[in-house]
């Protein structure tokens, strides 16, 4: 039976950031977590191939709080998850992060796919999923919109700037997907009752054989600071204006703003 | 067939299906609750003023733990025209009594809460799922119905909140009608703490309500409210639903006219919106009284309409609260008898009969009808603000005795309506 | 001496980034190496840009190009480049990726800017789905970081006669990726970078056949239609090289108008030049509004026609 891996990342859902006016800075109190987005569609994907295809399916995660993940990530698909759990993650680059995760796929053991989201939501540095191809000594396929397992390895469709490259791998492989891969279940109830019996295996750094002070991160964040757009914000339909005439007073508030030549 | 079964499904993790939830798991019992939000107190925006005493019972000093905003030692209602405002303040030791005093709470946060307290206890919530229809077997209800999923238990508490199908689906309630549902919309704005401590006149950490009628809702049966939290104000407005279909104004635009009162718009200045939502709330009361149990099943909270609309102000939670308790009082002596028929759940319409739910919803019987006169909306306001107006406002024409004043204005509204409309209202309280 | 190197699957995108290399090589004694896809004409327009050594890669007819990394990795441990720029098309995000772990360096992805301080190396990229900017210090060398196209200029100081050396660089033998087809896309013939009217449609079209709602909208407006990223991506109602946003097109028309798009921070990355944002949407508490400088809330069903009817009406009034 081949063994699937998803990899997934628990982000601060970017949609409850905001940026405060006066010095740009980004306010997280009312941030809540979320899978990263497409890493929802890498789940999807490794669910699929074991509900199609018969394959052992499980997830792996690292990062700072991501226990709280666990049960909705479970009630996705995966057999179970196995994770690291550290303070420190908080900000972490893409060389700290690949390396964690890869020595919890060797721990794992015997993997033949490993599936990635095509970037987070977060950083969107599309790095981890072809440094774990690298450092596991995988091939690496990204972009990815079709995947199929064979006896051999993997076939794949993969989308790039230029056109569609269709691939045959032999062996193990880590391949990052693209959104429309598949359409990410909205798990059911029997599915998040069943979640709570899956089993989870939380790892330490020391088993993974990670040492913090040879590895740590090589960027170093300096600042990070938001981006305010000016607009008008006025609206065109108030004091009960019907849609026609809201729609005649902006086009010509855009013909008086010149705006349409 | 259902592979698991429970003790009980909760159909809802508001706070009447968490406590109920809590009080259930606490017990021993094994307990399901079925949330449609992707985590409890998501979609449940609404609220503000949380009366403390009845989930004081339950968990003692819940504050000290619970995510609440702050606690309310300032009251004030304020009588609003469309440029004028009379304010009345109530400030009292008995604000900060233990039982008597209230907290502003934001939903997302507290519901969240609550409901991790009843998973703590041992309940499995399940989020993101809707339930969509009831088990029966023989008349008698013997679980859920989630998209595909069916799943079993011995009782189901639909505490699914004001417009609750699930409740008519076991015949329990009938759909509700315009003149028995308001509408409440709420906006939740930020601005620093030390704003809000300014404006308010408050010290750190404390709370102020403020209750406004008249002008807000032009009229119409309703009123405003503003609760300040921590970094935020929770500002809405509260009307029937009935009177909205005759309104010239979309509720957007009303809450839009209300926040730029003159009254209110220095309230809010500099703040940032960033939560808007509307909610419906049931009026009527013991008017609507639905039935609260039968084979199998259990109605609470909203659901069951227990809310006490005053028109101005709406209390729900502690109500939700305590009849999520007297549900799971009366589950678990039924689990010690191993019945759930209509007849034993009865003791939790007892349990309420007895509390001050019934007592208070008893109370209010007759306010609804007292509130359905325009008068109290409009003109009512208007008087105290004429009459004030001419005791302040000194512009050189020659002063009137203050009898004289008052009268005038009361004549404008008729003073035979005006004692009618405070009798009736002594009455209704 | 310092050494950078370029590698970049697209040609024109190497000229560029020799631009920014030279700008940051200045009068220091440098080499800078080019590996690119092309032939000897490619490599002589590289050095003219600024090449001191241009190695030739290929697009392998049976596999990856990024299977190019193994020997990369060679040539990097030998040669010791103080940096490395690559051109942040996916298959250059891919290969960096790698490099980046086989030589345990740290990699940066599409910069916006790179500026030495001190010694340090000083980046700036987009997070957050172009919520905010972050800006970073990279002290270990080499620096590898991936830049897309248009986002540096050519060397200004372009010298055809310029002399360098041209090689060429072989694949690894025994790869494990088999191209079985490559199948290129249809060129776009529209170019939305350059309308300057944009009506954006987004998942409040609830049929493709709606779409004809926004495209007559857009001929009366002399404009083109452009789109969310599920529009292409998921429904592939419109080609991909329509959707604007973060992972899409940046646009700057005068006008843009967004019908049913909910406005996300990654669509909005976008369109933030652009001059006038309108936005049609039927929540009066969608997002795009709070980007917009005049917005309608209504039904785009409704509210689309009925723009369409007043352009013609005004455009006849202008005329006349
Ligand atoms: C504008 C406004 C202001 C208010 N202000 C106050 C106040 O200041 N103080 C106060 O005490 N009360 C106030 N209330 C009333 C208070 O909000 C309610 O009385 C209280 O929330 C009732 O709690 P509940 O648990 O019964 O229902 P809810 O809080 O409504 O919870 C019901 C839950 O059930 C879920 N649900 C519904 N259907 C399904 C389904 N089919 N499947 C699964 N889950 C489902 C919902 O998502 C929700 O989480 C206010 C109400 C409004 C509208
Ligand atoms: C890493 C990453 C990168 C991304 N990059 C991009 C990118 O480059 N570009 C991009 O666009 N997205 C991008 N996204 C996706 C983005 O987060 C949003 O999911 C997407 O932009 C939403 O598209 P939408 O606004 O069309 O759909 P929705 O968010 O579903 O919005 C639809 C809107 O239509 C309104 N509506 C519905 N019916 C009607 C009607 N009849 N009339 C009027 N209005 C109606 C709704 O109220 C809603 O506001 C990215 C996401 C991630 C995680
Ligand atoms: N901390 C993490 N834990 C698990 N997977 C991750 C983590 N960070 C990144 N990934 C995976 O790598 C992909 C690309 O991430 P990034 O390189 O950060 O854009 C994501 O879509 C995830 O599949």
């Amino acid at each position: 039976m081949k063994k699937v891996v998803a990899c997934y990342k628990w982000v601060i859902d970017e949609a409850d950031i905001r940026v405060e006016e006066k010095d740009h800075s980004l306010n997280f109190e009312r941030a809540k977590y979320k899978i990263s987005e497409y890493d929802r569609n890498a789940i999807e994907a490794g669910a699929l191939l074991n509900e199609e295809k018969g394959c052992e399916f499980l997830a792996v995660t690292c990062g700072p709080n991501v226990e709280a993940s666990l049960k909705d990530v479970l009630s996705r698909g995966p057999a179970s998850i196995s994770y690291v759990n550290e303070e420190w993650l908080a900000d972490v680059d893409s060389s700290v992060t690949s390396k964690i995760l890869a020595g919890i796929i060797k721990k794992i053991g015997n993997v033949d796919l490993v599936i990635c989201g095509e970037g987070s939501s977060d950083d969107y540095s599309q790095q981890v999923g072809p440094r774990l191809a690298a450092l596991l000594g995988y091939a690496s396929v990204t972009f990815v919109n079709k995947l199929d397992i064979t006896e051999e390895g993997i076939k794949v469709e993969r989308k790039l700037e230029d056109g569609v490259e269709v691939l045959e791998v032999k062996g193990p492989a880590v391949v990052t997907v693209l959104p429309d891969i598949n359409k990410p279940r909205i798990p059911s109830l029997k599915q998040i009752l069943a979640a709570k019996k899956k089993p989870t295996e939380k790892i330490s750094l020391k088993e993974i054989g990670f040492d913090i002070n040879a590895s740590q991160p090589k960027l170093k964040t300096l600042s990070i600071s938001g981006t305010v757009m000016e607009r008008k914000n006025m609206q065109i339909n108030t004091d009960g204006l019907s849609i026609k005439d809201a729609a005649l007073k902006l086009v010509k508030q855009l013909n008086a703003d010149g705006s349409l030549a | 067939m259902p592979e698991e079964k429970f003790d009980c499904i909760i159909v809802g993790a508001g706070p009447a299906g968490s406590t109920a939830g809590f009080l259930l798991a606490n017990a021993g019992l094994e307990v399901l609750i079925i949330e449609r939000g992707t985590f409890a107190g998501s979609k449940n925006m609404t609220g503000g003023r949380l009366y403390s005493h009845s989930l004081e019972k339950i968990i003692s000093d819940f504050a000290s733990v619970a995510p609440v905003e702050r606690k309310v030692v300032k009251e004030t209602i304020t009588m609003l025209t469309n440029d004028s405002a009379v304010s009345i303040d109530f400030q009292s030791q008995q604000l900060n009594q233990a039982q008597k005093e209230s907290y502003t709470v934001l939903r997302a946060d507290f519901d969240q809460w609550l409901a991790g307290k009843a998973e703590d206890a041992g309940a499995i919530l399940a989020p993101g799922v809707r339930v969509d229809d009831l088990l029966f077997k023989d008349g008698k209800v013997t679980g859920v119905i989630a998209g595909e999923d069916e799943m079993e238990a011995d009782v189901v508490i639909l505490a699914d909140g004001v417009n609750s199908l699930l409740a008519q689906k076991a015949g329990l309630k009938v759909e509700l009608k315009p003149n028995q549902v308001a509408v409440g919309v709420k906006e939740v704005i930020e601005l620093p703490a030390q704003v809000i401590e300014d404006r308010f006149g408050l010290n750190k950490g404390e709370g102020a309500a403020r209750i406004f009628v008249g002008n807000c809702t032009k009229g119409k049966i309703g009123g405003g409210f503003l609760y300040t939290n921590k970094n935020s104000l929770s500002l809405g407005l509260v009307f029937t639903l009935a009177d909205l279909a005759e309104s010239q104004l979309t509720v957007p635009q009303m809450l839009e006219e209300f926040k730029s009162h003159p009254v209110i718009k220095p309230l809010i200045k500099d703040g940032k919106l960033v939560e808007y939502s509307a909610h419906l709330v049931p009026e009527a009361g013991l008017n609507m009284l639905p039935k609260l149990y039968s084979d199998g099943v259990m109605v609470v909270g909203d659901a069951a309409g227990l809310v006490i609309n005053a028109g101005y102000t709406v209390r729900g939670m502690d109500l939700a609260i305590a009849s999520g308790e007297a549900a799971s009082k009366a589950i678990i002596t039924a689990k010690e008898q191993d019945d759930y028929s209509a007849a034993s759940l009865a003791r939790y319409q007892d349990l309420l009969d007895r509390s001050f739910v019934m007592q208070d919803l008893k109370q209010y019987q007759k306010f609804p009808e007292f509130m359905e006169n325009p008068r109290i909306f409009n003109e009512y306001p208007q008087l105290v603000v004429n009459i004030f107006k001419d005791m302040f406002i000194v512009d050189g024409s020659p002063g009137k005795p203050l009898r004289k004043k008052v009268l005038n204005h009361a004549k404008q509204v008729g003073l035979v309506n005006l004692l009618k409309d405070a009798w009736k209202g002594v009455k209704a309280l | 001496m310092t050494k950078f190197w370029i590698i970049s699957d697209v040609a024109e995108t190497s000229y560029e980034l020799l631009g920014k290399a030279r700008e940051l090589l200045g009068d220091q004694e440098g080499i800078i190496t080019v590996y690119l896809i092309g032939n000897e004409t490619t490599g002589q327009e590289a050095i003219g840009y600024g090449a001191d050594l241009v190695k030739l890669m290929e697009l392998p007819p049976d596999t990856t190009w990024e299977q190019y990394a193994p020997v990369l990795v060679q040539e990097a441990q030998a040669s010791q480049p103080e940096m490395i720029l690559v051109g942040a098309t996916r298959r250059g995000k891919d290969l960096a990726a790698q490099l980046a772990a086989l030589l345990d360096s740290p990699c940066v992805t599409e910069c916006k800017s790179i500026e030495y301080d001190d010694g340090k190396v000083i980046l700036k990229r987009i997070i957050y789905g172009g919520l905010a900017e972050k800006i970073i210090e990279c002290c270990q060398f080499p620096v590898i970081a991936t830049v897309a196209s248009r986002t540096f200029e050519k060397w200004t100081a372009k010298d055809a006669s310029r002399e360098g050396t041209i090689e060429k660089l072989d694949l690894p033998a025994g790869v494990n990726v088999q191209v079985v087809e490559r199948r290129s896309k249809p060129q776009e013939v529209v170019n939305i970078k350059d309308a300057s009217i944009v009506v954006g449609v987004g998942r409040g079209f609830s049929e493709q056949d709606e779409l004809k709602m926004a495209e007559e909208l857009a001929k009366v407006l002399g404009g083109e239609v452009a789109c969310s990223r599920p529009i292409a991506e998921d429904l592939h109602w419109l080609p991909e090289d329509r959707y604007i946003g973060i992972s899409g097109q940046i646009i700057k028309p005068n006008v843009y108008i967004a019908a049913g798009i909910s406005g996300q921070v990654q669509h909005v990355y976008g369109i933030r030049d652009a001059k006038t944002i309108i936005a049609i949407d039927k929540n009066e508490n969608a997002p795009i509004f709070q980007v917009a400088d005049y917005y309608i809330v209504g039904d785009l069903k409704e509210v689309l026609p009925a723009l369409t009817e007043a352009v013609k009406e005004v455009k006849a009034a202008n005329k006349g």
